[in-house]
């Protein structure tokens, strides 16, 4: 194929959950999220393989659909990619649906809508394994038969079936290309079936199900066994909560001996250059900017892998799906839709994706609450600021019996109140200005799987590394630019007070601070928050660096935490805790919102709002813990 | 200036410059919204 044709497109297309991200990483050797629950992917990704035939394809992975009928955005951008109605692209030149091999009868409705298009098709029988497991005899000659169309059984998670794969799809496009398809075809002719033809098409399903799998006689019953415990409304919510907390306890206990390897060694790394090179700028840049700074976030790492090895151990496992369900009630309690869910918990770890994974939210008012409150959940980058002042203001002890930690059980705590609060303002918006009727949550529950440990592995080598990238490429540019800021200009002659009192950060905090005096935060505080607002984990570096400054330097090599505990009051480190909980410190967010709502208004209205509740919030913790100290 | 000062000049000024070449980066994200289908998912503007 000469280089100025533009190489075949090849459609992934899937109900949710098919594994159609898995077959897309296995093609094009990526490393695409994917969960063990449906809406993982809203959004089209592409990316290109070489076929046996030495053809380069492009391959699209698309959002999971039941049906061309999009009803959500997510699946209009399959529906419009499919039928070419997306601007500037042409139909695929041909399409591989990735069907799920345990949950034919819906993913042969979407094909059989497929197949109507007379696209050129390839059937990807996913999860053999699971089939086989379960005692599911799926034949693939009498599928192909009756779909008309090739089928080639896959594992696309083991990469099971790759080979084949690859081999069908250039016999389907040199067919194709035989049979005129070279010239594209611009559109795709299809209307929305009616109810008398979507009558027909469950009865044809019907029909070759019975044709096709043989059915053990005894089902599969272990997921349903699972189910009946973790899905029972007092037991399934107990497992729920007793999870979760367990998982903040880990957060802290599993990752403390790291945590102290990294800061000996942060500690080793600022006695060898205190020693090794002689006082001045450069020495004060590493040791009070970078090491200070940086080290004061990267310490956090092993925290944030343990937080993200339960999150992928949860969503590989299928038990993601089942919180869902148990949440549902209590969602729609408050006006939410039950997918809501899933967008919220992948807010945990950023609301940036969370925000996006909203697409798969049909009704538009649904929408916007859940993107509205997805802030409140609490992110990864707001870990190590809770980390850090529980660690300065919360004793080690355990409480209850000595079963739990005390710094775990104020850490549970905090996620709870973004918890609640976020219900909170769902419940007022959803009766004031997004008012709506409530639609019923529809979903498919997958079956429970081991996690795969690779995926595991690579999931968390992932985050850790986009982490470190941060920390090494941003958060280090920052921090430097915070030492310039609060090491320049040098202190007057006979300056009493310590340097950076005289410095241009020190003159911003001062101005900053009778703003926020009234919540207790001091000119520290109110110059960290600003570069905050680049990643929430940045103030914790800005504080590393100020206070490193500030001092003769040694403190910091005891911990930060350990200055702060000596600086700060009980009350100004609730209030700012209380602060976090709320703040709308991270313009990615507001970016998203903006970009995804296609409106100015919402991100103002988030940061206004978002705003006034953290100052609010902060204002009774930091008043009401002053009078029960005593301060 | 000595040699430790222009070193320590050359690191500020080159954050700088990244951390504005960032800024302005993120300002001309040209991304559609996700109503007209979303970003290609390749370049990571989209998040």
């Amino acid at each position: 194929m000469s280089d100025d044709i533009p190489p075949p497109r090849v459609a992934l297309v899937g109900n949710p959950n098919s594994g159609k991200t898995a077959l897309f990483n296995a093609l094009t050797g990526s490393r695409h999220k994917v969960a063990n629950y449906a809406g993982v992917t809203v959004e089209k990704k592409e990316g290109n393989f070489h076929s046996p035939a030495g053809t380069r394809v492009k391959v699209l992975d698309l959002p999971g659909t039941y049906s061309l009928r999009a009803r959500s955005p997510d699946e209009a951008v399959t529906r419009d990619v499919v039928l070419g109605r997306m601007d500037g692209e042409d139909v695929p030149d041909a399409i591989v649906f990735v069907a799920d091999a345990t949950n034919l009868r819906l993913a042969l409705r979407l094909a059989l809508e497929l197949k109507q298009l007379g696209l050129p098709a390839i059937l990807a029988l996913n999860m053999m394994d699971a089939a086989e497991k379960q005692g599911l005899g799926v034949d693939p000659a009498v599928l192909s038969a009756e779909l008309g169309m090739p089928v080639v059984p896959t594992v696309a998670i083991k990469k099971g079936g790759i080979q084949p794969l690859l081999d069908q799809i250039d016999r389907t496009l040199q067919v194709a290309e035989s049979e005129g398809w070279a010239v594209r075809r611009t559109e795709c002719g299809w209307s929305e079936p009616s109810s008398h033809q979507l009558r027909d098409l469950t009865r044809e399903v019907e029909r070759i199900l019975a044709r096709a799998i043989h059915a053990p006689a005894q089902p599969h019953m272990a997921t349903r066994r699972l189910d009946k415990v973790l899905l029972h409304p007092f037991a399934g919510l107990m497992i729920l909560l007793t999870v979760l907390f367990l998982m903040f306890q880990g957060v802290f206990s599993w990752a403390q001996a790291p945590m102290e390897l990294i800061d000996a060694g942060l500690a080793a790394c600022t006695d060898w250059i205190t020693a090794s090179f002689p006082d001045g700028a450069l020495r004060s840049l590493v040791t009070d900017g970078v090491i200070a700074g940086v080290g004061s976030v990267v310490i956090f790492l092993p925290q944030i892998l343990v937080l993200f090895f339960f999150i992928q151990v949860l969503e590989d496992s299928g038990y993601m799906a089942r919180a869902a369900f148990l949440l549902d009630k209590l969602m729609g309690g408050v006006g939410l839709h039950g997918r809501a869910f899933i967008p919220l918990l992948s807010s945990f770890a950023c609301a940036v994706p969370g925000i996006m994974a909203a697409r798969t939210i049909e009704n538009r008012t649904d929408r916007i609450a859940t993107i509205m409150i997805a802030p409140l959940m609490t992110c990864s980058a707001r870990l190590p600021v809770y980390t850090l002042i529980i660690a300065a203001f919360v004793p080690d002890h355990d409480v209850l019996g000595g079963w739990v930690g005390l710094r775990g059980l104020v850490m549970f705590t905090l996620y709870a109140a973004g918890i609640l609060s976020g219900l909170l303002v769902a419940f007022v918006m959803k009766r004031t200005v997004l008012k709506g009727a409530r639609e019923p949550l529809l979903m498919q529950l997958p079956a429970y799987r081991l996690p795969h440990p690779r995926n595991v592995l690579l999931g968390l080598y992932d985050k850790g590394k986009a982490f470190l990238m941060r920390a090494g490429t941003t958060i280090f540019a920052l921090m430097v630019v915070v030492w310039f800021l609060a090491s320049f200009p040098a202190p007057p002659d006979g300056a009493t007070d310590p340097a950076i009192r005289y410095s241009i950060a020190g003159a911003i905090g001062h101005a900053l601070e009778p703003l926020l005096a009234p919540i207790g935060f001091n000119w520290q505080i109110a110059l960290a928050l600003v570069p905050g607002m680049a990643a929430r984990e940045v103030a914790v570096g800005v504080l590393g660096t100020i206070y490193a400054l500030s001092d003769s330097g040694d403190s910091l090599r005891g911990s930060l935490a350990n200055v702060l505990s000596h600086s700060w009051s009980l009350p100004t480190a609730l209030s700012l805790l209380a602060w976090y909980v709320f703040a709308p410190q991270c313009l990615a967010t507001l970016g998203v919102v903006r970009r995804e709502l296609n409106s100015r208004f919402w991100p103002a209205a988030m940061f206004v709002f978002l705003t006034t509740l953290a100052y609010g919030a902060a204002f009774a913790t930091y008043r009401i813990a002053g009078w029960m100290t005593g301060g | 200036m000595n040699g430790q000062d222009l070193t320590v000049a050359a690191i500020v000024g080159l954050a700088a410059a990244w951390l504005v070449f960032k800024l302005y980066r993120a300002i001309r994200k040209r991304c559609r919204p996700a109503d007209s289908g979303g970003g290609c998912g390749n370049c990571g503007k989209c998040g």
